[in-house]
């Protein structure tokens, strides 16, 4: 070898070697293998550098005629590093057979297992952060629910004192722009409570917390039922005519929450009332059954109104979004209606689907598989004839007289008070007002009652607590009626009220009138529980 | 349930690495490499790896070929399949599975022979 080629071999990055394949002594090699693998220091045997382990397979692999691979961790400039090694049997020019063997830096594999092991770690850690900050934005949401569900009960309890009060001014002397004040005071009165409630509903949508109700329906009436409420706000002089579109042929009753399905058709309906200025709009209903025990119904409204284009129809049934800004000042509307409909919908697992022209009209389907009321509903239902009935005894309370009967309320906010006084004024009643329940239980003790209206949030002692107390004190089968009067419309409340043995709920803001029925309703019971 | 070949030996990162170390050595193998002249090696590799972790009880990603189709036209002989299993048996010993597993899952490969060679 010339001395130069003796130099560059010294230079090498990889280590290089020839061993006596029966003692493994080293013959010859360059610096950085004996460096690598301490020879000369110790031992110039190979053997003395391997564990058992790789000795034995360094020995199979020279009897097999194998390639022997090994990887090995050396301290270099007090860095370790990875050192793959191979070696296998070959035969030089001087015709005897070497173990040859080479070696090099290679820290790829340790390397990626490093970088497999930090990203495991990293990937656990985000996962954790990820579940924080998912629990976070939950409960913020809850919170976000929660603060809503709160907010519109605060709302709804001094919207009583504001349309108490414009019921009973409007029924007093008033001259002509005193009604007409009245009147706006009402109306707007209302809105917001509509308002309110939309706000309520889907902050009970989102947060799971409604629930449906299934009745036995015949939604054929329900839908001119639909038609009337929807059409009562157009005057005669209008150019748009609306009318409902009903088969002739029988639908059997259905078992669907007709409160929710009433309020998915009045919102869409009255929406497209609401978008269209001339022309028509109609709400078709169709059937079909599917099978023994289910029916499909749709229900199509159909309109001559603005229309949309197809980018608005995407986005339709996000809540707080409009047909467009500009719209939301000219039509009004809190933008949850079509939200709260989708939403109703998917609960009843139905669709809904949109067709609609930009200037020609729109269109929506609403698409219910709702189960059929089998035979013991079909009977329920023939009792509804009863229901029928109890409209009738309804009629009659109005001609009932219940003036001299005592009515107990228990009430803590002075303009609710006045309220219901208001409400209860022309039946020529004796009113004693409690402050709190703990006052109402006290008169209730010291003496004789027809019956209760009972506010369910009172300092000292609740409704539900004193309604519980009053039944522990009746004797006899003595069971005075207990309205409960209440700004929140949960079934859960209507559950606890019902639990603490109250007999009736009355949310407010109430009617008049209705207050006053359900009152003569009750009174008229003979002291009998429902 | 008993533990799975599969998990006591720590799972596909165990699997993935023997795989390789078992490729090395057919690569290294002048009896062997030829079959795997101008065989895409990566994709054999994870094919393998999911094929053995299977065979072991581990999860079911295998999506490869049958086994017959997948040897099919390569002729493999039997000294040649034995020379595999034995390069495997060498990869398994080295990621320390012990002996009697190692004879369990060589039998299990060997129990394959008929679908793999003469193909």
């Amino acid at each position: 070898m010339s001395l130069l080629l003796q130099e560059l071999f010294e230079l090498l990055d990889v280590g290089v070697g020839i061993f006596c394949p029966d003692s493994l002594r080293l013959v010859e090699s360059n610096v950085l293998l004996k460096e690598w693998f301490r020879l000369e220091k110790s031992s110039d045997l190979l053997s003395d550098h391997l564990t058992q382990d790789d000795f034995a397979r360094l020995q199979k692999s020279i009897s097999k005629g194998r390639i022997f691979r090994l990887n090995k961790l050396v301290s270099i400039n007090s860095r370790l590093e990875n050192i793959s090694f191979k070696a296998h049997l070959t035969t030089l020019s001087d015709q005897k057979n070497y173990l040859f063997v080479q070696g090099m830096i290679n820290n790829s594999e340790r390397e990626s297992k490093r970088i497999m092991k930090e990203y495991t770690i990293i990937e656990k850690k985000n996962k954790k952060l990820l579940e924080q900050e998912k629990e976070k934005a939950l409960a913020a949401n809850e919170a976000k629910s929660m603060f809503i569900a709160t907010m519109s009960h605060e709302l709804r309890t001094p919207m009583n004192g504001i349309l108490g009060m414009a019921q009973k001014l409007r029924s007093g002397q008033l001259d002509f722009t005193q009604q007409r004040s009245v009147r706006a005071i009402e109306s707007s009165g209302k809105q917001l409570l509509a308002i309110i409630n939309e706000i309520l509903d889907f902050s009970k949508i989102e947060s799971n917390k409604l629930e449906l109700h299934a009745q036995t329906t015949d939604v054929k009436s329900l839908t001119l039922d639909v038609l009337e409420i929807c059409s009562g706000g157009i005057e005669t002089g209008d150019k748009v005519t609306i009318s409902a579109d009903i088969p002739s042929s029988h639908i059997p009753h259905i078992l669907v929450d007709d409160v929710r399905l009433r309020q998915i058709l009045i919102n869409l309906l009255s929406n497209a009332i609401k978008f269209t200025e001339q022309g028509s709009v109609v709400i078709a209903l169709d059937h079909q059954l599917v099978d023994e025990k289910h029916a499909q119904l749709v229900f199509t409204i159909t309109d001559s109104g603005i229309g949309m284009l197809q980018e608005k129809i995407d986005h339709l049934f996000e809540a707080f979004t409009q047909h467009d800004a500009s719209t939301t000042r000219r039509y009004g509307g809190t933008g949850l209606g079509l939200a709260i409909c989708d939403q109703l919908v998917e609960l009843m697992q139905g669709d809904i689907k949109v067709t609609s022209e930009l200037g020609k009209g729109s269109e929506f389907k609403v698409l219910l598989t709702l189960p059929i009321a089998d035979l013991k509903h079909e009977l329920k239902s023939q009792a509804e004839g009863e229901i029928q009935d109890s409209v009738e005894a309804q009629k009659n309370l109005q001609t009932l007289d219940i003036s001299g009967k005592k009515i107990l309320i228990a009430e803590d906010t002075p303009i609710n008070q006045e309220v219901i006084i208001m409400a209860l004024e022309d039946c020529d009643v004796d009113i004693c007002m409690a402050n709190d329940g703990q006052q109402a239980l006290e008169f209730f003790k010291k003496s004789h009652f027809d019956i209760i209206l009972m506010d369910c949030l009172m300092p000292v002692m609740d409704g539900f607590q004193t309604a519980r107390a009053i039944r522990k004190l009746e004797t006899n089968g003595h069971h005075i009626p207990i309205i409960a009067i209440t700004a929140s419309t949960t079934d859960e409340i209507a559950r606890q009220c019902h639990e603490a043995g109250m007999d009736d709920v009355m949310h407010k803001p109430f009617n008049f009138e209705v207050l006053v029925n359900k009152v003569k309703h009750w009174v008229n019971q003979d002291q009998k529980p429902s | 349930m008993a533990q799975t070949l599969f998990d006591k030996y720590g799972g596909f990162d165990t699997f993935s690495s023997v795989v390789s170390n078992f490729y090395q050595k057919i690569l290294d193998s002048s009896q062997l490499s030829h079959y795997f002249d101008g065989i895409k090696m990566e994709r054999l590799m994870s094919h393998q790896t999911s094929f053995i972790s299977k065979a072991l009880g581990g999860p079911d990603k295998y999506e490869g070929r049958d086994l017959v189709a997948a040897h099919k036209g390569f002729n493999i002989s039997d000294p040649d399949f034995l020379e595999m299993a034995e390069l495997l048996e060498e990869a398994l010993e080295e990621a320390g599975v012990e002996a009697a597993d190692v004879a369990s899952i060589i039998a299990v490969i060997t129990s394959l022979k008929d679908q793999v060679v003469g193909r």
